[in-house]
């Protein structure tokens, strides 16, 4: 197809995989520190809620690309070591992506009703045992379709990266784009993108519908 | 509609407290990293003066935020008829509208932005809708802004971020207008009204309405993702800020500032969108964002 | 409650895994690209891989992912010789006839190259070599050295936008050589650049010899590209737009060296005398010519007897002390086949190009060319 050749194929298919990679790692990141975030916005302590509230707002309003490009300086000695690029660009999605996780687990933990939470608390429990035993498990569970909208917004995000010499999916294409002198390779990346966001989707659906929480 | 109309005038009365105080707290928070920022990562006054201390570069600073205002302006106005075709052609019954507009949504949805911008930008040469109409290039500011906003890489910016957009909205506004319940458009229907009246006078505002919070927070990815049309030489905020790092050497605080900027756009248009919403309170649809 | 401790540490275990893999990798990364012998560099040696990323292979990548991501790729692929490029319709718009319908010409150069083009912060002009000759093409042909429209063309996509018709001619720092005069045309010959490495002060490095293992940046589409993956085939390559990120990305510790050809290296070197220095004399030879579509004939026309208007008057020596800052030792020859052909040996070649940087620069070339010299010498000529 298009006349590639069988090396333009394989530079394609390893630029899937750093894509993968690169969805997967910042992926986890982020969860980790969106929980973390999404408690804080939860916490008794208006100080604490300002904070979240704080990084939220920070990260939902700047581009992705100027996170990226101040890490990609950051990272390149300043910081007193230097992380490489794929490394730097997990850390920035990951972190880039922790604040709409934030708001996921904060939504989810809204819906954790009041009984509930005041049994929790009632029985001795601290905030952060009521949160780990009692909110958290619940809240996670109205967390998933979104999360996995966030997902796939992710996955097209991961896309940055080639900015910062990423050798992702979309720097191969880029680069075979190059060499073939045809803009139409880059269709072949994007046919790959959609091909791994349509099925996320579709799941996404089905799991909004079977995991509705009915009240 | 009577006790709609009551509602509206109950909520406009009473002055929402809480929320000022929510929003004074967020910024509180937002104070405190841009203050943290800078002393976290090192940053240096003597860089920032060579930022604020030149005419020059707060003009040229000037000129990128000019574009990309004006990039976001235009492509949101555009994706908005678009985004409601696109809805509406989604539930058409006619399937020779339907299908291509569902194929339309869901592949444009499911590609990276940048990969759009790329492709648009390699294979449709000759946007340069300034050059063709407009004429003679100037040196003059407005003239230069002008120059970079309606030439080749803004036009195929505006183009791709337009397509993306309507797309997303589409969804967004479909799922509005499934919301609504199938009375309404009976009823309607039922007064006398033809499919575009109805459509118009009743259902789309309603959708509008229910929609209008997740439709702003994609219009902030919209402003967002302006800045993507860097990377193929569209002189916008995040460009000029790099081209003056690349004079002067301070990355960390010329994209400190920027991001300052870019923040500020932002957060100003999602206070619209509480703004908006207060005025004309509606029932939420639970907004999903994606970055 | 163990579903979340499974969780916990599954995100834990992987996280590790990503560290693991990223130190696993890095040695593969920087094993050498294709020792390609420097022999015809000019004639276009096929750029391999660009940037040697591991790819990941999976969770358990604690085995070096074998070097696939930076196997050389087949030189005919690359080298352009089935370019099959072609929108056909670009071609009429571009001729002599429709640039003087149209009223002004639209010439692609480089933003971000101090001394060639240059898109200024301070004026908000795009200013330089190229510029100036552009302009004078303008004046040539409308009287008005106003009559002209710049377009930003960075070293990769200079010969698409030609083909696409975008812009009617390009000045954009391009050597010319035999595999690109194969797709677009060339005008006689207005500078002759040499390829060298831009480093931080204190670097240690002296010459291309010493880039073994070091993490060299250039932009994508190059001749540099090409060259020094000849001359130094144990460096990390990196590829970059333009060679002010790479230069940016050096200032941020990313890189070693920043190579591309001398006098685009000097400007940021006289720019910042305090950040970097030019070594390694030069180890290529690159004339600059303008680019116009292929069978562009009569806007070629044009091009060359504005040069040699330029050359024959004095005002090319104008405009080059004005950009480069001293007078021009020898005014360039006209067809570029010719620089290849004289092919001066290149450590004779360093002092004349010495005189050419300025201030800070020059004590740093000179030094680094008397180091270099002996060292340069063994290095095939192109």
């Amino acid at each position: 197809m298009l006349g590639l050749t069988a090396e333009n194929w394989e530079l394609l298919f390893q630029g899937l995989l750093m894509t993968l990679w690169l969805t997967l790692t910042s992926g986890l990141l982020s969860l980790v520190l969106g929980i973390v975030v999404g408690v804080m916005r939860s916490a008794p302590i208006g100080f604490v809620r300002s904070i979240a509230a704080g990084y939220t707002e920070l990260f939902r309003n700047i581009p992705l690309l100027t996170v990226l490009f101040f890490a990609y300086i950051y990272f390149g000695g300043r910081a007193g070591i230097t992380l490489d690029a794929i490394t730097t660009a997990i850390i920035a999605l990951g972190v880039y992506t922790s604040a709409y996780v934030g708001e996921v687990i904060r939504a989810g933990l809204l819906t954790v009703s009041k009984g509930n939470i005041e049994a929790a608390r009632s029985q001795g429990m601290s905030f952060m045992q009521s949160m780990r035993y009692v909110q958290l498990p619940q809240a996670m569970r109205a967390a998933i379709p979104p999360l996995g909208t966030l997902i796939i917004a992710l996955l097209k995000n991961t896309s940055l990266a080639s900015t910062i010499t990423v050798a992702d999916l979309l720097f191969r294409a880029d680069l075979v784009t190059d060499r073939t002198f045809n803009p139409d390779v880059l269709l072949i990346g994007g046919a790959m993108y959609v091909a791994m966001t349509l099925p996320l989707g579709a799941l996404v659906n089905v799991m909004e519908r079977r995991w509705a929480i009915v009240r | 509609m009577a006790v709609q109309a009551q509602e509206v005038r109950a909520t406009r009365a009473a002055f929402d407290w809480w929320s000022v105080l929510r929003v004074l707290l967020q910024l509180v928070g937002v104070a405190l990293f841009l203050v943290l920022i800078p002393i976290a990562f090192g940053m240096e006054w003597r860089n920032f003066e060579r930022i604020f201390g030149k005419v020059s570069s707060l003009r040229f600073l000037s000129l990128g935020l000019i574009a990309t205002v004006m990039v976001s302006l235009i492509s949101i106005l555009l994706s908005l008829p678009m985004a409601t075709g696109l809805a509406l052609g989604r539930l058409a019954r006619n399937r020779w509208i339907k299908w291509p507009c569902v194929a339309f949504i869901e592949v444009i949805r499911s590609l990276p932005l940048l990969l759009l911008i790329f492709y648009i930008n390699l294979r449709f040469p000759g946007l340069n809708i300034f050059a063709a109409l407009l004429g003679q290039p100037t040196t003059e500011y407005f003239g230069r802004a002008m120059q970079v906003v309606f030439g080749e890489k803004g036009i195929a910016v505006i183009i791709a971020l337009t397509l993306y957009t309507a797309a997303v909205n589409a969804e967004l506004l479909r799922s509005g207008i499934v919301s609504l319940e199938r009375g309404q458009n009976e009823a309607a229907r039922s007064l006398g009204l033809t499919y575009w009246q109805t459509m118009r006078k009743v259902i789309l505002p309603q959708a509008y309405r229910r929609t209008l919070a997740p439709l702003i927070a994609q219009f902030t990815i919209l402003v967002k993702d302006t800045s993507l049309g860097s990377i193929i030489g569209f002189i916008e905020l995040q460009r000029t800020a790099r081209i003056i790092y690349e004079n002067d050497y301070n990355p960390l605080e010329a994209l400190y500032v920027v991001a300052i900027l870019y923040f500020i756009i932002n957060y100003l248009l999602g206070l619209t969108s509480k703004f908006i919403e207060r005025r004309r309170p509606s029932v939420q649809l639970k907004p999903i964002e994606t970055g | 409650m163990r579903r979340f401790k499974l969780l916990v540490l599954l995100v834990v275990a992987v996280l590790a895994l990503a560290a693991c893999d990223v130190k696993v990798a890095t040695p593969t990364a920087t094993t050498a690209p294709p020792a390609a012998a420097p022999t015809n560099t000019q004639a276009g040696a096929a750029p391999t891989d660009t940037t040697a990323a591991p790819a990941p292979t999976d969770t358990t990548a604690a085995a070096p992912t074998n070097t696939t991501a930076s196997a050389p790729t087949n030189t005919t692929a690359a080298g352009g010789t089935t370019p099959t490029t072609g929108s056909s319709g670009g071609g009429a718009t571009n001729n002599l006839a429709a640039i003087k319908a149209r009223g002004k010409l639209i010439a692609g150069v480089k933003y971000d190259v101090r001394i060639f083009g240059y898109l200024s912060p301070e004026t908000n002009q795009v200013e330089g070599f190229d510029v100036d000759l552009a302009k004078a093409v303008a004046t040539h042909i409308f009287g008005n050295p106003d009559a002209i429209q710049f377009e930003e063309a960075i070293s990769r996509n200079r010969i698409p936008y030609l083909d696409e018709g975008r812009v009617d001619v390009i000045f954009s720092t391009m050597t010319a050589n035999k595999t690109r005069s194969e797709q677009i045309d060339f005008s006689d010959v207005y500078y002759v650049a040499g390829q060298s490495l831009l480093v931080p002060v204190n670097s240690d490095i002296k010459s291309v010899n010493d880039l073994s293992g070091k993490r060299v940046g250039t932009a994508k589409g190059s001749t540099s590209e090409v060259n020094i993956r000849g001359f130094a085939p144990g460096a990390q390559i990196e590829l970059f737009d333009a060679y002010a990120q790479a230069v940016a990305a050096m200032d941020a510790g990313r890189l070693d060296a920043v190579t591309t050809d001398d006098i685009i290296l000097y400007g940021f070197a006289r720019n910042s005398p305090d950040k970097f220095k030019v070594v390694g004399g030069q180890f290529t030879q690159e004339p600059y010519a303008a680019g116009v579509k292929k069978g562009n004939t009569d806007l070629l026309n044009e091009v060359n007897a504005t040069l040699r208007d330029l050359k024959d008057s004095g005002e090319w020596g104008v405009i080059y002390k004005r950009w480069i800052g001293s007078d021009p030792a020898a005014i360039p020859p006209q067809k570029w086949e010719d620089v290849y052909a004289q092919a001066p040996a290149v450590p004779t070649l360093v002092p004349e190009q010495a005189t050419t940087a300025t201030a800070g620069a020059q004590s740093a070339a000179a030094t680094a060319a008397a180091a270099a010299s002996p060292t340069t010498a063994t290095t095939p000529t192109p």
